[in-house]
């Protein structure tokens, strides 16, 4: 008994990176974000189209949980749903860049889950919703914001000001128990949910679902009522109607296997994630929430740690960002730099300290310049400082990167350093640092 | 605090996994408890040279003249055109099928009389889409005035 429970809490409990689970909730969070945004757009479509059919209206148990107070059956006005899907993207967009994260979550998917079904109270229900939002539910109660979040920005620099000195902790280093089991959870839902659709498929007909005759049915009925011709072409091919439903019934039969050998996921991944494709393309069933969590399943921490090692493992191989130590300003803004640096590619250095000063003496900077910017050694051996400093550093930072064309612009160079001067300067009147100097 | 927050966070799980294993093999009502469900959909197995039903609605009016009812005319999307009145016709359950009706006929000012249901099936002859014969039902929906 003792050695299940142990087994129990070790597949569920074990240490695992905090960057896995904040990468998660990037991904899931900011992925229901874009679908709400561009894919489901419900205000001035479905929200109207229900409105109009109040006949259809049968609250699911969740409308009649959330309306309880109203008594349950009331019937939500078309302004009260739009502003609270208003309210959910808020949140949804919160919980995506993690401010007051587990917060954000508990309220998106609160107003998910009830928008949702509220729209499912009206006579018709889908499926792909479903297990995004309890996905997004069961998240709130994780430790997703302890890393790459602005909570987490906030607590760092926070921190590294209250003790005047700047540690480095890497935050795709950071583990925690409670970081394994939401990713465990979700696949433990998808193995019911593929078990469920294998055991009606198996309930129905036994094996004759296989027959490739089946799916052909379903393509040429969907490819005609979607107008979706690349549908309507496979109904007619029997050959690869027969091998791809012979691989889903074993895809939905055999994927709970991956609970158990998670190392299965490797084959798991790419077949759920092409079906889940094809149903889209052929079927016109967009299933965009199960692409989503498919996602947001990839090891990210493992491959940027991959890309860490490759590329700006080797201390040697790191830019020195050379800052004033003293600053509680300068290590605000340092804090925040560290935590974009997911890639390990900057070495932070006090130029107070031993290594700093090693390295200011030999670029020849004196305590003033750099008590006034803060200064980066490039891959050249040239000094950057300011904003030129910035837009340096913005190559080697993954979430800036994007951005770093931007500063190019011709006139930036002018422009930038004045905004440079003008935050710095705007800063040091409100902060205890002298000189406002590493502001970024 | 950590063994409390294992304990609340086992609790969770084993609640959650509790009841979509319910939903899914079909111990919960099929969507009434959204978003556990079951996942039958697509489910029934299919046999060579089956026919593809495509169904569609026309109204008889008490002049004797035919009009097409879309999901449009309804302001109804595919999925509740079928299950709504599609289906009403299908179970013979003219009331049901009145009520559906009513609201598009308050709209176009126009009294329908009798509903024919059509089907244009077609179904796949060596690869290709060959359509079937029509067929058809009508049903009466209130007397002629």
């Amino acid at each position: 008994m003792k050695r299940r429970l142990r087994a129990w809490d070790n597949f569920w409990f074990k240490p695992a990176p905090l960057a896995d689970i904040a990468f998660f909730r990037m991904v899931t969070a900011g992925g229901q974000l874009f679908l709400y945004l561009f894919v489901w757009r419900p205000v001035g479509r479905e929200f109207v189209a229900v409105s109009e059919i109040p006949h259809f209206y049968d609250p699911l148990a969740a409308v009649k949980l959330f309306l309880l107070p109203m008594g349950g059956a009331w019937l939500p006005t078309l302004v009260s749903v739009t502003v609270l899907y208003w309210i959910t993207v808020g949140f949804l967009a919160f919980a995506a860049i993690g401010l007051f994260t587990n917060v954000s979550l508990a309220f998106a998917a609160a107003g998910g889950v009830f928008l949702q079904a509220y729209v499912y109270s009206f006579g018709d229900f889908h499926h792909p919703e479903a297990i995004m939002w309890i996905t997004l539910a069961f998240l709130a109660l994780s430790p997703c914001g302890k890393v790459l979040s602005i909570d987490s920005l906030r607590r760092r620099a926070a921190e590294s000001v209250r003790r005047g000195r700047f540690t480095p902790v890497a935050a795709l280093d950071q583990m925690s128990p409670f970081a394994r089991w939401p990713i465990r959870l979700l696949v433990c839902l998808f193995a019911l949910i593929y078990l469920s659709a294998a055991y009606y498929k198996y309930l129905a007909g036994g094996h004759a679902w296989m027959n490739g005759y089946t799916l052909q049915y379903y393509l040429l009925q969907d490819g005609l009522r979607w107008n979706t011709p690349l549908g309507v072409w496979l109904a007619g091919q029997h050959g690869i109607a027969l091998i791809s439903s012979v691989v889903t019934v074993l895809f939905e039969a055999l994927f709970f296997l991956v609970v158990f050998f998670p190392a299965l996921m490797m084959i798991a991944w790419p077949i759920g994630f092409a079906m889940h494709v094809g149903i889209l393309v052929l079927m016109s069933a967009g299933f965009f929430e199960y692409l989503v969590l498919y996602l947001a399943m990839l090891p990210w921490t493992s491959f940027l740690r991959w890309v860490r090692m490759r590329r700006g493992g080797i201390p040697r191989g790191r830019l020195p960002v050379l800052f004033d130590g003293a600053c509680p300003l300068c290590l605000r803004s340092v804090s925040v730099l560290f935590a974009f640096d997911w890639l390990g590619r900057l070495r932070f250095l006090p130029f107070q300290e031993d290594a700093g000063a090693r390295q200011a003496a030999a670029i020849g900077a004196n305590p003033e310049d750099l008590r006034r910017e803060l200064h980066v050694i490039d891959r050249e051996g040239k000094i950057r400082k300011g904003f030129f400093a910035f837009r340096a550093m913005a190559w080697h930072l993954p979430l800036l990167f994007p951005f770093a064309p931007l500063l190019y612009i011709p006139g930036m160079s002018i422009i930038g350093p004045m905004v440079y001067r003008l935050v710095a300067d705007g800063r040091r009147r409100f902060s205890t640092c002298k000189t406002g100097a590493g502001r970024v | 605090m950590t063994r409390a927050w294992k304990f609340a966070i086992n609790a969770v799980i084993i609640s959650l996994l509790g009841l979509q294993a319910l939903a899914s093999f079909g111990g919960l009502h099929r969507f009434r408890y959204w978003p556990f469900l079951s996942y039958p959909m697509y489910n029934r197995p299919h046999f060579k040279g089956e026919p593809v039903a495509r169904h569609s609605l026309i109204g008889i009016l008490d002049d004797g003249r035919e009009i097409p009812i879309t999901p449009a005319d309804l302001k109804l999307d595919f999925w509740r055109y079928l299950r709504g009145p599609v289906r009403a016709f299908e179970k013979n359950e003219p009331h049901s099928l009145l009520a559906q009706l009513q609201p598009f006929e308050h709209r176009k000012r126009i009294t329908i009389v009798w509903v024919r249901l059509e089907n244009h099936p077609v179904t796949l002859v060596d690869g290709r889409v060959t359509d079937l014969p029509v067929e058809s039902k009508t049903m009466a929906l209130r007397p002629p005035s």
